[in-house]
Formats: structure tokens, C-alpha cells, sequence
């Protein structure tokens, strides 16, 4: 990216220096993990040397407290994808209706689990994970082909609104008529780390490192496009192919983390701004800064979840709003009428 | 193709359209255009609103699609490959339309660049080269590091002109390059296009000030989706060909070596 | 004779002839109404005892039926479904969302409806008499039945009685279990969140009655939502869980080397079964006996 000749403008090192604090806050969110469980606090190294509580930590915890970071991550990569593409700073990552989606394809596994011995094998195969992603995929794919082109954004959006809305009376109908998932539906709704898995983490991970390293690399797409849709098509960028590609990883990082999360609201669309009220950057910084400010908005607002009532849980969903709401607002009064 | 601007200045006409038809919706707001805009020279397009004007350079820059014919240095437009075609042609937009405020006015200019920028380099010595070179001429280098959003409208104008000029195309469109732009500026501005023109460039601007449209080498009138007149600056049927395009409520007059359009009180 | 005194006599006669009347009619109209005061506080009055029932919740449907009333049902929500002959009623929606129009084209007397679904004033708005329950243990499933009886007319000692079998019920069942049940430690799982069933609840309730111990402390929430780290530190004896939820729970992380996931030391419910658990109502007695068969298989 920027090289280090002495010819370059004195860029603000704000960027960076952000990115090392959060890398850091990250590591630290990640040990604390570690140590919060259902005793409440207690540093975790004393805990390994019983071979329990070393199960815990290495089976239970790491895998939970990662998965917290890398689906943060991959939230806030994608609600920053979703406001630069759309240029709406009320975008967040269920924009094209792909939470509706994974709902939707949850009910339907759930719904034709023990319908026929075939069905059933196949959909303990695919789970419910599997279910969650692929549904969040197609219903993009199904606000894509609604929407019949990429070129306006209005369009695409209101596709993303009917489809999101359709399919989400689709999951309430098959809930109420099968009443017997109903409670599986809830605790898919409601969001939560509780059982990510150590391969869900590996899973999780692949796919953080390719939709940064892609959205990155296509960043200035996005950065051409906030001075216009022509302004961006008179520099020579095919605009269309492009949309459609950032759309995809926009699809790909939303799916994942849902898949392994359930629906958490608010990081999408709160870790984007969090970072422009502290520094001004570029896409090529702003991506890869709002993942990890996502990283460790629904780390912290785990670990709150995990430590506050042990060994109850609270929502993680409700923290997030709290957490992430709460430093909005605190920002936005601290800036006041400095703010241009 | 990597005809240099000398090669390019051989080719007398830059751009000529042929029965030219955009249609926006249903609707067309140019038909049947034909016209000649002759390279290295600045060319102004004035006429009331509604005109096509903006259309017509949107479909210049490749932007829109159109039906008929424009021909780029004598080749199709439509044959140009896109990174070709921005590489020599850079359209300004009206400046209303952008939201970049968290952008550097650095990080702006950077992005006129990009037809030159492929996607895993970063940017290169050459990039930074003309950044630098595009912002002083604007005079918005001191201001580089701000962001876009601090900036007054008429600082913001200038960093957009630069972005334009980062370009380092053949061919300038500006569709209002002057809003926000207080006299001395505009002065600037009008003496940067002069020297622009001089290096062989060829500069379309859209205007709606008569009187500094009048500064240009040659100034086409459009109404209704139509050209109703192309002469050059001193040609007076040009002036009375504008006065009746508006309406007769303005009136041109001559005033030192140029002229001046006032509006007429009846 | 004096006539102050005649007057005086005759005074007193009427004054108990008609204190009689009034008693007599008192006596006759209070056993022809009805009225109840429900868990909101608020009371209903019916002039004859209430005959066109709805009921909004299978515990309560259940309920009306344990008091043989089920004739007087006229429509349930689509989730009850015992005894058989419910089903062949009229489903008016759920608890959360009722089917409006359809209640009150049955012009019901009353309607029996849960406090949590919030549908009371909604209906009562629309002119319907709506007695709103909540059970959460089993105090609350006795009062349940009281109040069930009290509306529909029913003599309390029915309800009493019905009450004390169930009651007796879940005692026997008790006394039948060896004392080695109650080393067993026991996790109940009602939803996969996870939430458990605490010691508050109606199922927390049966399972101390049956003498075995809840891995769950006393805590006022009857069902919370706990972190699966803490089912894994506490490694209880026994796990009782629906049919549908088990096989995901073998694949939680960290779970598959618990102790009594390893030895299969689980009850899996089947979907009638878990109904039977899950419902605070007239059933409970069976409720202990399902749960008495599990702790039996496990009681070392």
C-alpha cells in the first residue's frame, strides 16, 4: 500500500495506530475469554491444572471466545461493505434480506427433519449451520435476480426489503404451523456463541482472511463510488461485475457468521460508524479496521453475557445494542458542534 | 493504444456525434445531434435548462448509453475498451453529486488515478507524481490532509478539479466546474484551462454563466436536445443565436477584449 | 296492650322476615353466578354459570377437561391437544396470536387465556370475559384448578379433590423411588439455547419431590437461559431432554466427554411425553410418574 518515500504527504498515522490498539484490545478480549465462564471470573491459567477445567477452557471457551471475534469480524467487514456499497449509513449487513434467509432455511431443515428417512439423513449431513448459510446465500441470490440488475441501488434495496420481508413470513408460517420448532427457531433468533465449535472457528477464519483480502483489494471501488455512481463509471470501473463481486463477499462473510452465530443485530451496522467517529479513512483501511472493531464489540458484549449473571447467560444480541448504542452516543455528544 | 497527446493532436476533431439520440425513461432529451468539437481547443456549451447539456457530456464520457454515433478521435467510442477510454477522456460531475467527506482532498485526487491503477499494485511514484502536480495547480495542496467534509464549497471544487486533472486525460469534460467558486478562483480556474489548451488538451466545459462561457475558444448552444448554433467566441450571430435561446433577457456586449452577458430588464 | 311495644314486636318480625327473604334470595342467586378474580386482579361476574368456554393454553384446556367440562368447550388454541377429543374443536390460533375474529364469532362466555400471552385486554376490549392464569409451580396448578372450578360453577370440592389425587400422585410416586435417587443430580433441559429447569419451576418442583437434586441453584427465574460450560464443570448424573433436541446436544463442543452423555445416563422425551412435562397443569401426577421411570432406570 503506502510505501515509506519521504515524496508522500504526511498521511494521518491514525489509521494504523488504530489498528494495533484494536489487534490489541482483541488479544486481550480473547484471554479474558478464556478466564470468564460459568464460575464468573477466574484467570485461567490457575483453572489448568484440572483436567475438567482444562477441558473447559480448551473444548468450550477457545472456541466460543474465538468464534466471537472472527463472527464480530466478519459482521463488521460486511456492514462496512454494506454502507459503501449502497452509500447509506443506515446499511447494515442483513440488507439483502440474507438474515431472512438463514431464518428461513433453518425452519425448513428444522420442519422436514423426520419427514422422510432420506430427507432426514440429508439434513443431518447439511445441519443446521449448513441450513443458515445456504439460505442466507440464496435469498442474496433471489434479491439479486428480483432486482434484475445491480445498476440502482434503489432497487436493489427495495428487492432486499420484499425478499427479507417474504421470507421471514415464510419462517413465521412454518413456525406456527409446526409449533414444535418453535423453540429451536427462538434460541437459532435470538443469537448466541454457545456452541461454536473449534472447525466452525477454522471455517469462520478461512473466510474472514479471503473477504478482507478481496474487499480490500476492490476497496477503491467503493471509495470512487461515494463520489457518484457516473463519477465511478467515467474512471473506466465496470461497475456492475464489481457490485456483483463485492455483493457476494458481502453475502459470503454475513452467511458464515450467521451459520455459526444466529442473528446478532446492531455489529454490522454499528462497528463502521464506531471507527469514522475515530479516525477518517479510506475503504482500504476502513474494512479491515471495522472488522475488528466488530471483533471486539460482540467479544466484549460475550464476555458481559457469559460473566454478568454466571452461570446464566444474558442475550449477546441485547448487549451488543447496549454496548455499541451506548459508545455511539457517547461519541456523538463528546463531538457536538465541533463536529463539521 | 498508447498514441501520445502529440499523435492525438494530429486528429483535428476530438469528438463528432452522428444523429446522436439519448433517451432518459421514454423520454429523448437529445435527437438527431450532430456536431464537431475540435481538439485542443476549449469548448463551451451553454443553453437554458433542460437543454441536454449535462446528458450530452454524461454520453461523451461514456457514461450513458446512446443511440447513433460518437466517434473519439476519429474510433467508436463504444470500441474503446472502459480503461482506455477513461485514460483519455475525465469527466467532472456537478459538483452536488458526492458524499465523500471522510476522504483526505489527498485521498480524492488519488482516486482520479485509478484508470491507471491495476488491482494489486498499490500506487505507484507515477501516481503520486501527478496527485501532487494536479493539486498545486488547483492550489489545494496546503490543504491535502484535511478531509473532504471540513472543507468550504469552494475548497471542496477545486479538490474535485484536481481529481479531474489527476486524470491526465486528453479530454476534459466539466459539467459546471465554476459552482461554489468565487471570482478570483474562477479567474484561476479560466487561466488553468488556457494553459491546459496550450498543452494540447481539449476542454469541454458545460456552463451556465454566459459570460464565462464566453471566454472560450468556440461555444455551442443547445435547446430542446438540439444544437441551435456553434461559432466561435467573437462571432456575433453566436450572440444573438444565445440572446434568443434565453429569451432575449440577456444581452451581450462587448467590454474590453471580450464580452459580457447581462440580463435584461424589461 | 301498649302500643309502642306491638309496634316494637311487630318491627322485629318484619325486620327478620325480611332478612330472611333477602338471605334466601342472596343464597339462591350466589349459587346460580358465577364470578372469579383473576391473576390481573381483575374480576368477572356471570349471571348463570359461564357454558360457551374457550381456552387459550393445553394446560388450561386440560384443565377444564380434568374437571369434566370438556362439553362446555367450544374452541382451543392450536397447541392443545389432549384429551383426543380436543382436537375434533375448533383451533383459534395461538396464545400469542389469537385468531380474533374467530373467538369471538363462537361468542364465548368466557375465555381462559395465559397472563404472559397479554391477550386479556385485547379481547376483553371487544366486550369478551377473559380470565387470565399464569402457573409457574405447583401452588400456582392448584390455584389454577380452584379458579378453573370457580368460573365454570363447579363445587370446589371437586377441584379439591382432583388436587389432592394429583398431589397424593406425585407423593406415591415419590415414595416408590429407592433412596439411592437421591444422589442423583439431575440436568433438565427444556430448550436449546440452553435453557434448564430451575428448582422455582413447576418441573424444578417434581424433581425435589421426587427426592433428587437439581444441578440448577434456587434462583427466582423458573427457566434460565445457562452458559453449556457450566453443565460440562458440573458433570450431573443424569440429563432429561426432549427426543427432537438430542441429537445436537451430543455434538456440542466439549460435551461428548461428559460423564453422562459417555454412559448414554439420558431420558429422551418423546413429543407426547414431553407435552405431558412441559404443561403445568392436571397431569402432573403422570409428569412425576415419567420422571420417576427415568430416575428408577439410573438410580444405581
Amino acid at each position: 500500500m503506502s510505501g515509506s518515500s519521504t515524496k508522500l504527504p504526511r498521511r494521518s498515522i491514525r489509521a494504523p495506530t488504530l489498528a494495533c490498539l484494536l489487534v490489541t484490545l482483541c488479544v486481550t478480549a480473547l484471554l479474558a475469554g478464556l478466564s470468564v465462564g460459568s464460575a464468573g471470573i477466574e484467570p485461567f491459567w490457575t483453572l489448568l491444572t484440572d483436567p475438567v477445567a482444562a477441558q473447559i477452557i480448551f473444548e468450550i471457551r477457545v472456541p466460543r471466545t474465538l468464534g466471537a471475534l472472527l463472527a464480530g469480524g466478519l459482521l463488521g467487514l460486511a456492514g462496512a461493505l454494506a454502507q459503501g456499497l449502497f452509500r447509506n449509513p443506515l446499511a447494515d449487513p442483513f440488507l439483502l434480506g440474507s438474515a431472512s434467509g438463514a431464518s428461513a432455511g433453518v425452519a425448513l431443515v428444522l420442519v422436514s427433519f423426520g419427514l422422510s428417512p432420506v430427507a432426514t439423513q440429508w439434513f443431518i449431513k447439511l445441519g443446521l449451520t449448513g441450513a443458515a448459510f445456504l439460505g442466507a446465500i440464496l435469498a442474496v441470490f433471489l434479491t439479486l435476480s428480483l432486482a434484475r440488475s445491480v445498476q440502482h441501488t434503489l432497487r436493489l434495496l427495495l428487492a432486499g426489503v420484499i425478499v427479507g420481508v417474504v421470507l421471514g413470513a415464510l419462517t413465521s408460517l412454518l413456525s406456527l404451523t409446526h409449533p414444535n420448532i418453535l423453540q429451536s427457531m427462538q434460541a437459532f433468533m435470538l443469537g448466541s456463541t454457545a456452541f461454536v465449535s473449534g472447525s466452525a472457528c477454522a471455517i469462520m477464519g478461512v473466510v474472514w482472511l479471503v473477504c478482507n483480502a478481496s474487499g480490500i483489494a476492490l476497496s477503491r471501488v467503493l471509495d470512487a463510488l461515494a463520489l457518484g455512481e457516473a463519477t465511478a463509471l467515467s474512471l473506466g470501473l465496470p461497475l456492475n461485475q464489481l457490485r456483483v463481486v463485492l455483493i457476494g463477499i458481502l453475502a459470503l462473510a454475513t452467511g458464515t457468521a450467521v451459520a455459526q452465530t444466529g442473528l446478532i443485530a446492531f455489529v454490522g451496522l454499528a462497528a463502521p460508524h464506531l471507527v469514522r467517529a475515530i479516525v477518517r479513512v479510506r475503504y482500504a483501511w476502513l474494512l479491515p479496521l471495522a472488522s475488528l472493531m466488530g471483533a471486539l464489540l460482540l467479544s466484549l458484549a460475550d464476555l458481559l453475557a457469559r460473566g454478568l449473571i454466571a452461570p446464566q447467560e444474558l442475550s449477546v444480541g441485547v448487549l451488543t445494542a447496549i454496548l455499541g448504542g451506548g459508545y455511539l452516543m457517547w461519541l456523538m455528544n463528546h463531538q457536538g458542534p465541533t463536529h463539521d | 493504444m498508447t498514441d501520445s497527446s502529440a499523435t492525438l493532436k494530429a486528429v483535428p476533431i476530438a469528438f463528432e456525434t452522428r444523429s446522436l439520440e439519448i433517451k432518459r425513461g421514454q423520454r429523448s432529451v437529445i435527437k438527431g445531434l450532430n456536431l464537431k468539437i475540435s481538439t485542443a481547443r476549449w469548448c463551451a456549451i451553454v443553453g437554458p435548462n433542460g437543454a441536454g447539456k449535462s446528458s450530452l457530456l454524461l454520453a461523451l464520457a461514456g457514461v450513458l448509453p446512446f443511440q447513433g454515433e460518437i466517434l473519439l478521435f476519429n474510433q467508436p467510442l463504444k470500441q474503446y475498451a472502459a480503461q482506455q477510454r477513461a485514460r483519455r477522456v475525465a469527466w467532472l460531475a456537478q459538483s452536488s453529486v458526492q458524499s465523500a467527506d471522510d476522504l483526505t482532498a489527498y485521498d480524492v485526487v488519488m482516486l482520479g488515478r485509478i484508470p491507471y491503477q491495476s488491482w494489486l499494485n498499490g500506487q505507484s511514484q507515477a501516481d503520486h507524481a501527478a496527485v501532487e502536480h494536479a493539486l498545486k495547480l488547483t492550489h489545494a495542496w496546503d490543504w491535502r490532509n484535511r478531509a473532504l467534509g471540513t472543507l468550504s464549497g469552494g475548497e471542496k471544487q477545486r479538490v474535485l478539479l484536481a481529481r479531474l486533472l489527476a486524470v491526465e486525460a486528453d479530454v476534459l469534460l466539466m459539467d459546471e466546474p465554476l459552482a461554489n467558486l468565487d471570482p478570483p478562483h474562477q479567474a484561476d480556474w479560466i487561466q488553468l484551462v488556457h494553459g491546459l489548451v496550450a498543452q494540447g488538451k481539449t476542454v469541454v466545459s458545460v456552463l451556465h454563466d454566459v459570460t464565462l462561457a464566453l471566454y472560450a475558444d468556440d461555444v455551442i448552444v443547445m435547446s430542446n436536445g438540439q444544437v441551435q448554433y456553434t461559432g466561435k467566441r467573437d462571432d456575433t450571430s453566436l450572440h444573438s443565436n444565445i440572446e434568443n435561446v434565453f429569451e432575449q433577457r440577456i444581452a451581450i456586449q462587448p467590454l474590453g477584449s471580450g464580452w459580457v452577458a447581462l440580463p435584461k430588464l424589461v | 296492650m301498649n302500643t309502642t311495644v306491638t309496634f316494637r314486636r311487630t318491627f322485629r318480625y318484619y325486620a327478620i322476615y325480611v332478612s330472611l327473604i333477602l338471605l334466601a334470595h342472596g343464597a339462591i342467586t350466589t349459587r346460580a353466578q358465577s364470578f372469579v378474580t383473576d391473576d390481573r386482579g381483575v374480576t368477572h361476574h356471570w349471571a348463570t354459570a359461564p357454558q360457551r368456554v374457550i381456552t387459550l393454553l393445553p394446560s388450561l384446556t386440560e384443565t377444564v377437561c380434568a374437571l369434566e367440562q370438556c362439553a362446555r368447550l367450544v374452541g382451543t388454541d392450536r397447541y392443545s391437544n389432549w384429551p383426543a377429543l380436543v382436537t375434533t374443536l375448533p383451533t383459534l390460533g395461538g396464545g400469542m396470536d389469537p385468531n380474533i375474529e374467530a373467538i369471538i364469532s363462537l361468542k364465548p362466555d368466557v375465555v381462559f387465556t395465559a397472563q404472559s400471552s397479554r391477550n386479556a385486554e385485547r379481547l376483553e376490549a371487544l366486550g369478551l370475559k377473559v380470565v387470565a392464569l399464569e402457573t409457574k409451580n405447583h401452588a400456582d396448578a392448584k390455584r389454577l384448578l380452584d379458579k378453573v372450578a370457580q368460573t365454570l360453577g363447579v363445587a370446589p370440592e371437586h377441584a379439591q379433590q382432583l388436587w389432592q389425587n394429583i398431589d397424593q400422585g406425585v407423593t406415591a410416586t415419590a415414595r416408590s423411588l429407592p433412596a439411592s435417587t437421591q444422589r442423583l443430580r439431575v440436568y433438565i433441559e427444556v430448550n436449546q439455547a440452553p435453557f434448564g429447569a430451575g428448582p422455582s419451576s413447576f418441573i424444578g418442583e417434581t424433581l425435589s419431590r421426587l427426592g433428587a437434586q437439581n444441578i440448577l441453584q434456587a434462583r427466582p427465574e423458573a427457566f434460565p437461559r445457562i452458559n453449556p460450560e457450566f453443565v460440562v464443570r458440573v458433570q450431573p448424573d443424569l440429563i432429561m431432554i426432549s427426543e427432537r433436541d438430542l441429537a445436537d446436544m451430543r455434538k456440542r463442543p466439549g460435551w461428548s466427554n461428559m460423564k453422562a452423555i459417555k454412559e448414554n445416563h439420558i431420558c429422551a422425551f418423546p413429543t407426547t411425553e414431553q407435552d405431558v412435562l412441559v404443561r403445568p397443569g392436571p397431569r402432573l401426577a403422570e409428569a412425576a410418574q415419567l420422571m420417576a421411570d427415568c430416575l428408577k432406570r439410573f438410580a444405581s
